[in-house]
């Protein structure tokens, strides 16, 4: 598994216990009401889960195990897989944030960190496809001429 | 495929089945609004498809797939493993059974069901984190061999 891979994926399951914890919190709180400011938190627990876990894993096992296109184990240019996943995770921090600051009691004051998390997935995604793309060949079997 | 990650996959497709059963009622239901009370089930389609479905599906293809930890223990300890299948699992399906009833007549036995399947699905994914954590590493380095002249010279010798 490549470095940069290792990093999104552990990354990945931190967001994974981070993410669970506040969906379980959240769920003890709809059954036990002890906060229900908690509910602040529930973009929290969306992008969490599904940007940092899931589409974060998906990303880190696909650049480990989408084909090498050279015989030296080249897996496509690296430092844009590296700008994706801090990207990617500037994103999910940017849309925990707002939710974290209604919790805290200071209101809306970091609603803005919303848009600089969009603009951030739409980095990470962008800089990711480029990563990836020149890795998607055909197999040596469909390169041979057929006879 | 051993046969843990056999059964995180096999109880992923069967909540897959569940979720879409499950989400053509709630669909149909905001459609021709034939039953009140079913939009309730929402939550309980959206965490059949996202926990049970795909979450367990990953979990159970990591297992299979990440390298293995060691050659006496390929796969870390499945006791970790079983802890979380069981947590897992078990909290999911006390969500859809507390979580309809909670919101259509709230009781004391409901909310701490909820209180319990919170927990329990915590208890799960805390335990496939450690489980699986380990085995996300790079490869180790071959043992380097000795070079054609250092056999060379040792031949000499």
């Amino acid at each position: 598994m490549p470095r940069s891979s290792v990093y999104m994926v552990r990354t990945a399951l931190l967001w994974l216990a981070i993410g669970a914890a506040i969906g379980g919190l959240m769920l003890i709180n709809k059954g036990l009401a002890f906060w229900p400011a908690l509910w602040a938190w529930r973009w929290a627990h969306v992008h969490t889960l599904l940007i940092g876990w899931m589409l974060q894993v998906a990303c880190g096992v696909a650049n480990w195990m989408l084909p090498r296109p050279k015989i030296t184990g080249w897996r496509g240019d690296q430092r844009l897989a590296w700008w994706s996943y801090i990207c990617l995770n500037l994103g999910v921090i940017s849309a925990v944030l707002p939710g974290s600051a209604t919790l805290l009691g200071l209101g809306s004051r970091l609603n803005g960190f919303y848009l600089l998390s969009g603009l951030s997935y739409a980095l990470a995604m962008l800089t990711w496809v480029l990563a990836i793309w020149p890795r998607l060949i055909p197999s040596l079997r469909e390169q041979k001429p057929s006879a | 495929m051993f046969f843990q990650s056999r059964l995180f996959i096999r109880s992923a497709l069967i909540y897959l089945l569940a979720s879409m059963l499950v989400g053509a009622l709630v669909f149909a239901n905001q459609g021709l609004r034939f039953e009140s009370r079913i939009g309730a089930l929402l939550p309980v389609y959206y965490h059949l498809l996202m926990v049970g479905w795909s979450t367990q599906l990953i979990c159970g293809v990591a297992l299979w797939l990440f390298p293995a930890l060691s050659r006496e223990q390929p796969h870390g300890d499945e006791r970790l493993g079983w802890l979380s299948y069981a947590t897992l699992n078990l909290g999911l399906l006390l969500r859809v059974i507390c979580e309809p009833l909670h919101t259509w007549s709230p009781a004391p036995w409901t909310g701490w069901g909820l209180a319990l399947s919170g927990l329990l699905q915590i208890i799960g994914i805390w335990a496939f984190v450690l489980l699986i954590w380990p085995r996300v590493k790079e490869r180790a380095p071959k043992p380097s061999r000795p070079s054609k002249a250092a056999n060379a010279t040792e031949k000499e010798k």
